[in-house]
């Protein structure tokens, strides 16, 4: 009899060993049995020892057995059959989320009902969070780490150095902040924090709790997609960029809605200025980061110009670079910038297009950069040239050109009205056009002529 | 109609290309052995051809189905064993063969009576209940095919599948290479033991430096090639040997003590012909061998050939 997904119940089989079932009724009664004759058995001491339990069980143990479920594929050589066979990537995505993690959540959930039945209604006061808004963030706290920690390692699936640490690392991280975020706990340890207050999104109000808790499932919802998407590669479909069209537009909508925040901060005559900065600023990020990402492989560069060369447009729409899919959703709202948010004059010129320009133009630059550094993957000491380059461009000349530039008025200026200023080496927004763009303009020159030297001396080497 | 067919198939791990320009169409039933050196792109070619890798230009199609449009309607009609066999070692064979058979959407009724129908061919019914991690390596090869072929594919894809097999495996694993033969099913194996090949294949990729050097027919290989003709003498005469080499169908003629080899163009007929013209010259031969042609000689003969005859 089959349950729901097989790849669910394969891991049913491997996880629910004759022992495995049997050591969680037993733990459980003994920790009852323990808390009740030694303990006293009330409500708070029941609900704080039985927090730092299903943490570890939910958090860490869950979050281990996601980050390795993977690893132990390759490790095993299933990976191909899996790859070969007739399940679906949405049903695999599901499958391992919740199969991996499936004795995580027999030990966990009697745990989070002894939790609740003990739950401390009104031991922090009117700042106590309802016994449902709890259990949702432990159950939110716990599938997000869980996802956060697949998705990581789904992500380094073909990596040398595949890891199941760094997925641990960052799901648990992501399941703490979790659920810190939405009840205001520090975990493992239950401290009360501030869960109050509001929230002002595109003009709703909205309580924090509950914003952080949209937060989460709006995040979540993209972490269960990206993990989906991912599989559809492992599975040799090709994605359409559109999907990662409507994750950064979503970010930047989610982004812009917070532009209200500033409260007094901002005039209102430029709410809606800030709301396309805030959106940009985003969009600008996740531009860097694709251009990062993409730079290490040039495969996918390779298959766009051969399927563009063999006129095969929609095989050359699949493969398009997301960073320029990304850089699609960047220009428009820069142009956005511009009409609204008109330079501003005075001692200081400043203008939010100008700057907007520059992030792009310094994120160009180092995209070019790393590009021809990662190309192919070739050449000795690839991570410490990156790292180098990264010194010398982002602290080393910045330190040098600012030494001394908050001395006097006239440095301070200096520094940041000049062309041979601060504007060399961050994007300022600052003294005009050719005073903020130009000298960054020059480097993305010289970085695409380092491009196309590395790619004539990469095609050589063939 | 080809039930494969490879055009323009390109493949790199940059900088390095490991396929290059890959063209060939494999019958429906037909037996192929992918053979070539270390190195040589067999398996990347096998992962290419069952979708595992992506490649970087070129098109597949098996049974009529674009692999790369269709990934998942492909994988329906592929088996693949990788030379790992790929098994869940905590799982019993039952479980294997179950969970198998789900992923491969057979319908829920029938999943039971396929996972022991496909025991039975695999001949691995005594073993239901043990772990996939206990079975010795023969047996884990069964498994393997079995999972491989539970959904019935049409085409099956073994990687090295006696690499590490003790001598009666082998010959089991030929034995059944031979039934799925007769049923029609189309095989595609890579491998370096030719001996085993020979049994059962019906064509032969030569893959060399990441091209394909040859797709031989066999069975019209061994009808029109040359055949090695062995020759014991009685007696050890140069005037013999001359007379031999100087034979219309003879091409090459070598001489060793009193043994002669040489590479005859004709049939049985015509090798009737040519013994019956010996004894009329009163050459004294006392051993008379025609070779058959074997895999192997296919094979190093093609190895041997420079790259541009081959071409031609």
């Amino acid at each position: 009899m089959i349950i729901i997904n097989p790849e669910f119940h394969r891991n049913l089989w491997l996880k629910f060993s004759t022992f495995r079932l049997a050591a969680m009724p037993i733990f459980l009664l003994g920790y009852l049995y323990i808390a009740g004759t030694s303990w006293g058995a009330n409500d708070a001491v029941l609900f704080s020892t039985s927090l730092p339990i299903c943490f570890v069980v939910l958090c860490i143990f869950g979050t281990y057995e996601a980050a390795k479920t993977l690893r132990s594929e390759i490790k095993g050589n299933t990976w191909d059959f899996q790859k070969m066979s007739a399940i679906g990537p949405w049903q695999l995505a599901i499958g391992k989320l919740f199969g991996a993690t499936s004795y995580a959540w027999y030990f966990g959930i009697p745990l989070l009902a002894v939790m609740a039945f003990n739950y401390p209604h009104d031991a922090f006061g009117a700042a106590t969070p309802s016994v449902g808004v709890f259990l949702t963030a432990s159950v939110l706290g716990a599938v997000s780490g869980h996802a956060s920690a697949l998705l990581t390692s789904l992500a380094s699936l073909h990596s040398k150095r595949m890891r199941v640490i760094l997925p641990l690392i960052i799901g648990i991280a992501v399941a703490s902040w979790v659920f810190k975020a939405i009840i205001g706990y520090d975990l493992p340890f239950a401290v009360m924090g501030s869960a109050d207050g509001f929230v002002l999104w595109h003009g709703f109000m909205v309580s924090k709790s509950h914003f952080d808790l949209y937060s989460v499932l709006f995040v979540l919802f993209w972490v269960v997609v990206a993990i989906q998407r991912l599989l559809r590669l492992e599975l040799q479909y090709k994605n359409a960029p559109l999907v990662w069209a409507a994750f950064v537009v979503s970010m930047a909508v989610y982004m812009a809605g917070l532009s209200s925040q500033g409260g007094a901060f901002i005039v209102e005559k430029f709410t809606l200025a800030m709301q396309y900065w805030l959106a940009f600023s985003v969009v600008a990020v996740l531009l860097y980061i694709k251009m990062l990402e993409e730079s290490k492989d040039i495969m996918p560069y390779k298959r766009f110009v051969a399927a563009w060369r063999a006129r095969d447009w929609s095989l050359a729409f699949l493969n398009v670079p997301r960073w320029a899919v990304t850089l699609c959703c960047a220009l428009p709202l820069l142009v956005a910038l511009y009409i609204s948010f008109p330079s501003e004059g005075g001692r200081i010129e400043f203008s939010m297009f100008h700057l907007g320009l520059g992030m792009l133009l310094f994120t160009l630059r180092d995209g070019l950069v790393l590009h021809a550094v990662l190309l192919g993957r070739t050449g000795r000491f690839v991570g410490f040239k990156l790292l180098f380059y990264y010194f010398v461009m982002y602290f080393l000349a910045i330190s040098v050109t600012l030494d001394g530039a908050f001395d006097t008025r006239e440095s301070f200026e200096a520094a940041f009205m000049s062309g041979g200023g601060i504007s060399f080496f961050l994007p300022t927004g600052t003294g005009g056009f050719i005073n903020s763009c130009g000298a960054i303009a020059l480097q993305c020159v010289g970085a695409a002529w380092f491009l196309n030297y590395r790619l004539k001396l990469f095609t050589k080497a063939k | 109609m080809a039930m494969i067919s490879v055009r323009g198939l390109n493949f790199e791990y940059p900088p390095q290309k490991i396929l290059t320009d890959i063209n060939f169409e494999l019958d429906e039933g037909s037996v192929t052995a992918l053979v070539g050196p270390n190195g040589a792109g067999k398996t990347t070619l096998l992962r290419c051809l069952t979708n595992l890798e992506a490649p970087l230009s070129g098109h597949i199609e098996v049974d009529g189905i674009n692999i790369h449009r269709h990934p998942r309607k492909a994988h329906r009609k592929m088996g693949y064993l990788s030379d790992f066999f790929g098994l869940y070692n905590d799982l019993t064979v039952r479980q294997c063969l179950t969970y198998t058979a789900w992923c491969q959407k057979l319908p829920k009724a029938d999943v039971q009576k396929r996972v022991e129908a496909v025991a039975e061919d695999v001949e691995i019914t005594d073993y239901l209940d043990k772990k996939a991690g206990s079975l010795s390596r023969g047996y884990r090869q069964r498994l393997g095919v079995g999972m491989a072929m539970i959904h019935e594919p049409k085409i099956l894809f073994l990687d090295e599948p006696a690499s590490g097999l003790d001598p009666e495996a082998r010959v089991n694993l030929s034995a059944f290479i031979v039934r799925l033969q007769q049923r029609g099913m189309t095989i595609i194996v890579s491998s370096h033991i030719l001996a085993e090949l020979e049994d059962y294949c019906t064509d032969m990729l030569v893959i060399r430096d990441g091209e394909i050097r040859s797709h031989v027919k066999l069975s019209e290989h061994q009808g029109a090639q040359v055949t090695r003709i062995e020759m014991s003498l009685l007696t050890q005469n140069a005037a013999h040997v001359e007379l031999i080499a100087a034979h219309p169908e003879v091409s090459q003629c070598y001489q060793e003590g009193e043994d002669v080899q040489c590479d005859f163009t004709g049939d049985a007929a015509a090798q009737s012909a040519f013994l019956k013209y010996l004894i009329q010259h009163d050459v004294p031969v006392s051993r008379f061998v025609p070779m058959a042609r074997t895999l192997k000689s296919a094979y190093m003969d093609l190895a041997n050939t420079p790259k541009a005859e081959q071409s031609a």
